[in-house]
């Protein structure tokens, strides 16, 4: 289940508008660095549990980005995370490790895309 | 020139990027903002200080954010909103009957947040 990058690094308008109806435009890029460290930060996390029997940390860690995602208004990233939680919960240990390396590979590429975007603070995406 | 009387708000998420997101939003709501990861964090957290209100999220490490809720409910009527990722897995009756006053899911709906904050800290 290879996510489409073009998809991921997109946000869903009207909930980044509700933030900035409450924050500023600068404050928003900078939660959304954290957020691409954090999410870096949780895909190690994801990595080393994968392989181990640690199934509950590596939930929390797929809760997390679906959660924080979602808060940001990258709606389309927080649905493909959503659907990889599932696919662990229905698969719970006879999961394939394959699926893990696609599912980083593919939240990895959107990171990139999106601190591209964040750093030029491209206004088109808000 | 008279003093700004913070409301003390204790927010139980153990994202961080969340808690951030809470502190600015909350920001101007003079509202000042002590952090807990887990549910053990907020236990102790509460006893130490005179709370206005608890935002909580349901699904904290160590002890989740409804069984917080119950052990705080023990001793306590301090006005707590819950906030969850997978609210629509959970009936409703299992927040209110665990203790909020109120609960929403993510992404939340920040006005409505603000509101409630107002009505809860008045």
């Amino acid at each position: 289940m290879e996510g489409d990058n073009s998809k991921l690094r997109k946000v869903q308008k009207e909930i980044v508008q509700e933030l900035l109806n409450h924050i500023s435009k600068e404050d928003y890029f900078e939660l959304v660095n954290e957020f691409i460290l954090d999410t870096r930060s949780q895909l190690k996390n994801i990595h080393t549990e994968a392989f181990s029997n640690n199934k509950q940390d590596l939930r929390r860690a797929i809760h997390t980005i679906k959660g924080n995602a979602s808060s940001l208004g990258f709606d389309h990233l927080s649905q493909y995370t959503a659907e990889f939680e599932e696919l662990i919960k229905s698969h719970k240990e006879e999961f394939k490790n394959p699926n893990f390396t696609i599912f980083v590979r593919s939240i990895e590429d959107a990171l990139t895309s999106i601190e591209f975007f964040n750093n030029d603070h491209d206004r088109r995406r808000v | 020139m008279t003093d700004v009387e913070f409301k003390k708000v204790l927010v139980a998420e153990d994202s961080s990027v969340i808690q951030n997101l809470l502190k600015k939003i909350l920001l101007f709501e003079n509202c000042k903002i002590t952090s807990a990861k887990d549910g053990a964090k907020v236990l102790e957290e509460f006893g130490k200080e005179d709370y206005d209100l608890i935002i909580m999220d349901i699904n904290l490490p160590k002890v989740n954010g409804l069984e917080a809720t119950k052990k705080i409910r023990a001793t306590s009527n301090i006005p707590i909103i819950g906030i969850s990722g997978n609210a629509k897995n959970l009936p409703e009756s299992e927040f209110s009957e665990a203790g909020m006053n109120e609960y929403m899911q993510k992404p939340l709906d920040y006005d409505k947040l603000i509101e409630w904050v107002k009505k809860y800290t008045t």
